[in-house]
């Protein structure tokens, strides 16, 4: 029995190793387009940090509370664009975005950075894709944060499959204060804009942060579950 | 319908008008219909009978290539309020588009009460002629009575003496306007309406 366990961690070291090539290391790319979105969705579990402990706004991220949120990022004139604002109703949160330091691209139909390790700006009105927006926000809990935000655009809008998630952590340690994700969300509808000209990222490109966030969320086991 | 008809709605919104919500690119100089007696896209906030409100409003976009947005926590008028009010308004050169949305919608009249989770209404227009636009309203309550949006334009219901017009849509030759939640009351005391996106032909 020992030795069965021994290769089955064995297995899965080596399963786990495999899959890592297959993600591109580096970091994510800035794109050059917008995406808009408003709507709200149920908090589910294993769609909230709630379930994995993480409980620093207390009563919040708990499953079956309703969530609302209208966001929206971009590069513009060589620099990142966007607002946006999230209420928890299960504990009455309120996350406000005070300013966006980042705007990632994760996936432009169908075709994925993690997979390929390129992510195409949008460049008609009917793409679907999914972007991140990232930088800091006040809260009505006494605290500011950090957020990474991801949303998704899936077409047609009839469907109704768009997604949208949420990660807040400490501003200084980056730590997880709060996550959940709506796939799809239960209402509204979120938009992918192909770019114009006035979407210039800054000179460096992404600035980063996104991948700082994710770093920290990934060391705590907290991830989107779409892309 | 007419020009003429889309600027009579601007002036009774003008007159007794507290316009929640309003999202509107205007990309061409000469092409911008008003409402409620002010340029399209224009903000104003103001509170009061006889005054306009728009609450959240991107204004207008400066060119066929800008992008303009408001964000709120929540917002206020006399009689209710909003929260996550979201409006956005992109230009994509040949194409425009414009959304409004916003969530824990509650109004109090003397005459009852509306309520609504979230309300959304979108509006395209480009320049081969396409005009469109669409609204989401979940979890509506008036007086009570809970109402499911069919998705049809101008779905108009009235419970008592309050009217309320879903997924509202005036087009003109040159844009569209949506209105996702008109509400009025038959005294003519009330005139809201919550979430609308305008969008002009580039």
């Amino acid at each position: 029995m020992k030795n069965i366990i021994g290769k089955l961690a064995i297995s899965l070291l080596i399963g786990g190793l495999v899959l890592v090539p297959v993600a591109p290391a580096g970091a994510w790319i800035a794109t050059n387009d917008f995406i808009t979105g408003g709507g709200w969705y149920i908090i589910q579990s294993g769609h909230t940090a709630f379930d994995v402990g993480v409980t620093f706004f207390t009563g919040c991220g708990i499953p079956g509370s309703r969530a609302n949120f209208g966001w929206h990022g971009g590069v513009k004139n060589q620099q990142f664009w966007g607002n946006g604002n999230y209420l928890d109703h299960g504990c009455g949160l309120h996350v406000h975005n005070t300013q966006v330091v980042d705007y990632v691209c994760i996936s432009t139909n169908g075709i994925t950075w993690t997979a390929t390790g390129t992510c195409p700006s949008s460049t008609s009105h009917q793409d679907t894709g999914t972007r991140e927006v990232c930088g800091y926000a006040s809260t009505n809990k006494g605290t500011s944060v950090a957020y990474r935000v991801r949303m998704n655009d899936t077409e047609p809008e009839a469907a109704k499959q768009d997604k949208f998630g949420i990660i807040l952590h400490n501003p200084t340690t980056f730590e997880v204060l709060y996550a959940t994700e709506g796939i799809p969300i239960s209402g509204g509808n979120i938009e992918l804009h192909r770019g114009n000209p006035s979407n210039t990222a800054p000179s460096g490109g992404s600035s980063g942060f996104c991948d700082t966030l994710r770093a920290a969320s990934q060391a705590r086991g907290i991830d989107f579950h779409f892309e | 319908m007419s020009t003429t008809r889309y600027q009579r709605f601007g002036v009774a919104a003008l007159v007794i008008g507290l316009t929640v919500f309003l999202a509107v690119p205007g990309p061409v100089a000469g092409q911008v219909p008003s409402i409620g007696g002010l340029t399209v896209g224009g903000t104003s906030i103001a509170t009061g009978t006889g005054a306009t409100a728009l609450v959240a409003s991107t204004g207008p976009l400066a060119n066929s290539w800008d992008a303009i947005d408001a964000s709120l926590d929540t917002g206020s008028i006399p009689i209710g309020t909003a929260a996550t009010l979201e409006a956005t308004a992109i230009g994509e050169g040949d194409l425009v588009s414009s959304a409004a949305s916003l969530g824990d919608l509650v109004l109090t009249t003397a005459v009852g009460t509306i309520s609504a989770d979230f309300t959304m209404a979108t509006a395209t227009a480009d320049s081969y002629g396409g005009l469109v636009g669409w609204s989401e309203i979940d979890g509506l309550v008036v007086s009570g009575v809970p109402i499911v949006a069919t998705g049809e334009q101008n779905q108009t219901l009235v419970i008592g003496t309050i009217q309320v017009v879903l997924n509202e849509v005036t087009t003109a030759a040159n844009g569209i306007t949506v209105n996702a939640l008109h509400v009025t009351t038959l005294d003519g005391l009330v005139n809201v309406v919550a979430g609308s996106a305008t969008a002009v032909r580039p």
